[in-house]
């Protein structure tokens, strides 16, 4: 029984033990808690704080204004090359002008100075006078290339003289038809030279 | 006071920041609002222009490519009164240039106009000299406005100027060809205008768009042949008096025309300067009443259809009745006992209306038909007479027109359809189409005109022996000043009368003589046409020995050698 009152007696000891060990644990956690409110106060303190967020807001916006600076650069650069060598095509366009028109100042100068009037003057102020036909001398050269005479006839057409007028109309009329020489030369020349089909 | 000072700022900051919203709303509005349209075409207006890429106009060659016709430059010169900073220089240096008085210079500076003409066109050198000056050290000519004009340019002058025509300007400043191969060939030699935008801002230029050019083309005028034959047109028009002349030389193998020249002429450079003549080619639009060198083809006509041959006699009266009406010689007299080779070297009127008569009205006139008499040549120039030819069945043919067109009267032809009528003889029967264009280029392509005929209407036997019978008639009648020593011509001299209302002029006439040689192998094909000689009334006494200096110098500029060295070479060949 005594036992029994003693166990008792150490159970309730060991309790009470318990007891004030969680009751100090307890409070420990408690003041650890306070402790850490104290801390996450302190840190929203310090997260909050003016000057910090002026920092921030200017760092963003230094970001800000560096990216805008580098593409606006970038831009200027790729548009400023682009003037320039719109400016240099400008350029080249007026002086391949030039030079045309200076190309054809000289051609129509160069034909001015073959004039016939200026050649014939110059060619008798040699001393040349034109040949007759009694002053020439034609000798045979063996092998001497010939120049090639004209092309053969396409057709010799035979035109058979007709009875009566109506016939001639109809011949004639055939005959100018023929004048299909000109505008068949001329629609294959057109469409040779500017292709065939194209509008304005 | 700091709390004032952060106070205004504020307000400043805030007034800034609601400019700033706002510019940044117009421009959204600008870009993406209803007046976008607007404001893009704004932009458009003083960025870019609408501009047309004209392309340089085709130069013109002679056979041997010698230029012809070639592009130059002009200048516009004007001034732009509010940008000129010094007058005095602008007023003395465009004073010196254009030849101009100081004081028309001043007025033009001294202009509230935006832009005044100052002169249009200068020359080049001009042009040139203004440009000099503009860069030289000292000398502003801010202000001054020196805008390029396309021209064209004829280093011969006058040389061919009938033929080629010219180039004007059209009322949209375009320069558009007139007459001559100018005209006829305008589509080619212009190429294609592209319509296209300039931009004037650098950033957003792009290369000018490139217009189909202008095509080269080769002509078959000879500048040489051309050169020789203005000369001795322009001499025999002085020597002999006449109001004026056209000769045209052809080849009648091919249907080239080697030169085509009327006189008088004018300079396609400064066709402004004077009126021009008229009509300005006469080689293919003046057409006139031809004479007797029109009894080529009335001859040829009666060998061919078999009514008669070189020896069928004919004993000429002097006199014979057509159609109620009287013709005579152009002597008046008789000739008598005569063969056909007689009627053409004296040239008979009797003759030739005693043949028409006989071969009837139908045939006659189909033969003058397939000669192409009162037809078009359709020859690639412009501005071509047709000439006129009445035939039985029309309101102004009388029976009487039977007998006088057979001798060359009452009908109109052009030297060219006259020529090329009479080519048929020159070449075997076979007439060729009249041509001038040669060849055309165009960059890398190229394209050469083809030879063509246009029919035969007489056979290659009776163009032999009507080519030997006016050789002959040639030889022993009143010509001779036509002959070439050395050479077999063949020939028929014209002297017709002009037409005037009421009835033929009595005193003037036009002389005329149509030849060609040597007649075993022509080379050349001549018309020689004289409007009213005052030396000398006679195509014997005008045209022909006009012919003759002409096939003189042609033999040698042709190279061809005399009738016997012909045949040596030819029987010398394998």
């Amino acid at each position: 029984m005594q036992q029994i009152l003693r166990r008792k007696s150490m159970l309730g000891q060991v309790r009470e033990h318990v007891s004030g060990l969680v009751e100090g644990l307890k409070d420990e956690i408690d003041t650890m808690q306070m402790d850490i409110l104290q801390s996450n106060q302190v840190l929203r303190a310090f997260r909050q704080a003016p000057w910090r967020i002026q920092t921030q807001t200017l760092a963003w916006l230094s970001i800000l204004i560096l990216g805008t600076l580098v593409v606006g650069g970038l831009y200027l650069a790729v548009a400023s090359r682009a003037g320039n060598a719109g400016r240099d095509l400008q350029a080249y366009e007026t002086a391949k002008t030039e030079l045309v028109r200076e190309n054809d100042r000289l051609r129509a100068q160069l034909a001015d100075l073959r004039n016939m009037d200026r050649m014939a003057a110059r060619a008798l102020g040699m001393g040349f006078v034109p040949a007759t036909p009694e002053q020439v001398h034609y000798i045979e050269v063996a092998n001497y290339p010939q120049e090639p005479g004209p092309e053969p006839l396409p057709v010799t057409v035979s035109v058979p003289v007709p009875e009566t007028a109506d016939e001639a109309a109809a011949a004639a009329m055939s005959a100018r038809a023929d004048q299909g020489w000109l505008t068949q030369s001329l629609t294959g020349l057109y469409e040779t030279v500017f292709g065939a089909g194209k509008g304005e | 006071m700091q709390e004032a000072i952060f106070s205004r700022m504020r307000w400043v900051t805030v007034g800034l920041a609601l400019v700033a919203a706002l510019v940044v709303f117009q421009l959204v509005r600008i870009q993406f609002g209803s007046d976008t349209g607007y404001f893009r075409d704004l932009g458009a207006e003083v960025s870019q222009q609408p501009r047309e890429f004209a392309p340089a106009r085709g130069r013109i060659f002679d056979r041997d490519d010698e230029l012809l016709a070639t592009n130059d430059v002009q200048y516009e010169v004007g001034i732009n009164p509010n940008f000129v900073i010094a007058p005095e220089q602008v007023t003395r240096v465009l004073a010196e240039a254009l030849g101009k008085p100081e004081s028309e210079i001043e007025a033009a500076v001294a202009s509230n106009d935006r832009y005044v003409l100052v002169a249009r066109p200068v020359t080049a050198e001009v042009g040139e000299y203004i440009k000099r000056a503009s860069a030289t050290d000292g000398i502003n000519l801010n202000g001054v406005s020196l805008t390029p004009i396309a021209h064209r340019a004829y280093p011969g002058g006058v040389l061919g100027a009938g033929t080629l025509g010219f180039v004007g300007y059209n009322q949209l400043n375009n320069q558009v060809g007139y007459y001559g191969v100018e005209g006829f060939y305008n589509d080619l030699l212009s190429g294609k205008s592209v319509q296209g935008i300039e931009q004037l801002v650098p950033f957003d230029t792009q290369p000018n768009p490139v217009p189909a050019q202008g095509a080269d083309l080769v002509l078959t005028i000879d500048r040489d042949i051309q050169f020789l034959v203005e000369g001795i047109l322009k001499d025999a028009v002085t020597r002999y008096g006449a109001q004026s002349g056209t000769i045209v030389v052809m080849d009648p193998k091919t249907g080239e025309i080697l030169a085509m020249a009327s006189n008088p002429s004018f300079d396609p450079n400064n066709y402004g300067v004077s009126p021009l003549p008229e009509p300005l080619n006469s080689g293919v639009t003046g057409q006139y009443e031809p004479g007797s060198t029109f009894k080529v083809l009335t001859m040829a006509a009666a060998l061919d259809s078999g009514l008669v041959n070189p020896n069928s006699p004919f004993n000429d009266s002097g006199v014979i009745e057509v159609g109620g009406a009287q013709i005579r010689n152009w002597d008046g007299g008789a000739w008598g006992a005569v063969d056909m080779t007689g009627c053409m070297r004296h040239s008979l009127n009797v003759c030739m209306a005693y043949l028409s008569t006989s071969m009837g009205a139908n045939t006659f006139y189909d033969y003058m038909r397939s000669f192409g008499i009162g037809s078009k040549t359709n020859v690639d120039l412009s501005a071509e007479s047709p000439g006129h030819l009445k035939v039985p069945g029309d309101p102004d043919w009388f029976d009487s027109d039977l007998g006088t067109n057979a001798f060359g009267q009452g009908v109109a032809v052009t030297p060219l359809q006259l020529l090329t009528a009479i080519g048929a003889v020159a070449n075997d029967g076979v007439m060729m189409q009249p041509h001038i264009l040669k060849e055309v280029r165009n960059g890398d392509a190229s394209h050469t005109t083809s030879i063509q005929p246009l029919g035969q209407p007489i056979t290659a036997d009776t163009a032999r022996t009507l080519s030997a019978m006016l050789a002959t008639s040639l030889e022993t009648g009143e010509a001779q000043d036509a002959l070439v020593p050395g050479y077999r011509i063949a020939g028929k001299t014209g002297t017709a009368s002009i037409p005037v209302p009421g009835g033929y002029d009595e005193t003037q006439t036009i002389a005329s003589f149509v030849g060609w040689g040597p007649i075993d192998d022509p080379k050349f094909l001549v018309l020689v046409r004289l409007d009213r000689p005052s030396a000398s009334i006679w195509g014997s006494e005008t045209a022909a020995p006009t012919f003759g200096v002409l096939a003189r110098r042609l033999v040698v500029l042709m190279q061809i050698p005399p009738d016997d060295v012909r045949v040596q070479m030819a029987a010398a060949q394998p």
